[in-house]
């Protein structure tokens, strides 16, 4: 009896991290390439995968963890800068790899819900993300200050600028265009830090 | 159908040791890669952080509470409490339930623990989350799942616990995490056949080289030749094909090899050493341990050199 519900369980699992990850790989397919999600697909999806229960289960496990990395394209870098006083560029300081690594990912986080390909800055701005954009500004007021308070600077005006970096194509390098790192910026807030 | 299922699910020539070996190995892992931030725990965790977790709290995932929601919960019954006292409590918490784990005491609860905590923690500040993180959640359910407990633990020395789980459990729970490493690879494949960049070594050339500044060695120069192209479709194949050759026993070695080949060149090319060192431990555990003692028996038992281990049909 224990065994049968063990193997009952066992393939309600393997069962389960399939749907989800066959799911996402779907609309991940269609986000990049465009394409409309079939509403068939994505009302099955949401019924069997994103309902609550569903929720707490697939985090408890880890069932939902999507295996996509680097697909179905590689995203572009991305960047926080700081411009302190018009002059010059300051940056948080991590006495260790790993948290620099975790602010990376804090970075990419914020640009998740853009495509930058298919959304202009206007558009993104004005309209679409307007929640996210007022919510990016906190985080961006957030890092300034703690920057500042780390390099013992005294309050000042601050241009923060997310950027992403553009990636030079490997035909282009190959034909000797320069990898200069040019930023492109998705948003930028300027504000005083006399808090 | 189901002549096939029992075969696949009662193979008697796998011994107990990965189960030890993924309790010790995840244990200490999770805690390794938690010490690795300890120096800048604050910046990332409490009020002094780059962000403050109150911001954070108000973009996170429903289902696991964060410190934040604990202290407010809590200050409302005990005012005093402050959120660095609730932080520190899951800060030691985490360690001691990963010690514990470690070294198999009170494993079923130190397990369950660790995983609840390290579930809370990253929560705690899930934009600066990623792939070692999601792998560490889902090793650490394995390790309250599975009888990990009964192998190289105090547990068996103090409570004199001579009870080893049943060949049977202990080949459900194989199973089981080896069709899961299967999906995580085949899935990953897929995703990247998908993706037209991966056919040509654009994908490729865009993650190691240009404005990749965590990798230790820098490819720009290898711009000329068909390396990310070649590189590219490697990483493809080794992924999709993963769940055929690493089941059968004569190529099983190989597809180890080129796995943890793989994931070496994302530590070294990509700076990604967590992530590269959980994907290592996840192949040794399921397929690579628990072949350790079966090697020396197929020495004086030719026949088996060709038996298959084939994931469950669907």
């Amino acid at each position: 009896m224990k065994k049968k519900l063990f193997i009952s369980f066992a393939i309600f699992h393997v069962l389960y991290i399939l749907v989800a990850n066959a799911g996402s790989a779907y609309f991940n397919y269609c986000e990049y390439y465009e394409k409309t999600v079939n509403a068939a697909v994505e009302k099955s999806y949401t019924t069997a995968i994103n309902n609550k229960l569903c929720s707490y289960y697939s985090r408890y496990t880890g069932a939902n963890t999507g295996f996509g990395y680097f697909a179905p394209n590689v995203r572009s870098a991305v960047s926080l800068t700081c411009r302190y006083k018009d002059t010059e560029d300051i940056e948080p300081v991590f006495k260790t790899r790993e948290a620099s690594l975790r602010y990376e990912n804090l970075i990419g986080a914020l640009i998740d819900h853009v495509s930058l390909k298919s959304k202009p800055k206007e558009e993104w701005e004005r309209k679409t993300f307007e929640t996210q954009y007022k919510y990016n500004e906190l985080i961006f007021k957030n890092v300034a200050v703690n920057i500042l308070n780390a390099n013992k600077l005294p309050s000042a005006q601050l241009l923060m600028r997310l950027n992403y970096i553009d990636h030079v194509p490997l035909q282009e390098a190959r034909k000797g265009t320069p990898l200069d790192e040019k930023l492109h910026t998705i948003q930028e807030t300027k504000f005083n830090t006399g808090l | 159908m189901k002549k096939l299922l029992q075969k696949y699910i009662s193979d008697e020539g796998i011994k107990q040791d990965w189960l030890g070996f993924l309790r010790i190995a995840i244990a200490l892992f999770a805690l390794l890669h938690f010490l690795s931030i300890q120096a800048d725990f604050d910046l990332l965790f409490s009020y002094n952080g780059l962000v403050q977790p109150d911001i954070l709290n108000a973009r996170h995932s429903a289902p696991v509470p964060t410190i934040f929601d604990i202290h407010t919960a809590l200050v409302k019954i005990w005012p005093a409490i402050t959120y660095n006292n609730v932080l520190y409590f899951f800060r030691y918490f985490y360690i001691a339930s990963l010690l514990l784990l470690s070294a198999g005491l009170f494993t079923r609860f130190s397990a369950l623990f660790a995983l609840l905590t390290q579930l809370i923690l990253i929560n705690s500040i899930h934009f600066y989350q990623y792939g070692a993180d999601s792998f560490s959640t889902i090793l650490l359910f394995y390790c309250f799942l599975f009888p990990v407990g009964k192998v190289w633990s105090l547990d068996n020395i103090i409570f004199k616990n001579k009870k080893v789980p049943s060949a049977d459990t202990r080949i459900i729970c194989l199973r089981l995490l080896q069709i899961h490493i299967c999906i995580v690879y085949f899935i990953g494949g897929f995703e990247k056949v998908l993706g037209f960049n991966w056919h040509n070594g654009e994908a490729l050339w865009k993650a190691l080289s240009n404005h990749n500044t965590r990798g230790l060695i820098q490819l720009d120069f290898l711009k000329n030749t068909p390396v990310f192209f070649l590189m590219g479709w490697a990483t493809i194949l080794t992924e999709m094909l993963y769940p055929v050759f690493i089941n059968i026993q004569k190529t099983r070695r190989l597809w180890l090899c080129l796995t943890i080949g793989l994931h070496l060149g994302i530590a070294i090319f990509l700076g990604l050493f967590f992530f590269s060192t959980i994907m290592i431990i996840f192949n040794l555990a399921a397929y690579y341990v628990p072949y350790l003692k079966e090697k020396k028996k197929t020495d004086t038992a030719p026949d088996s050199s060709t038996a298959m281990h084939l994931p469950v049909p669907a």
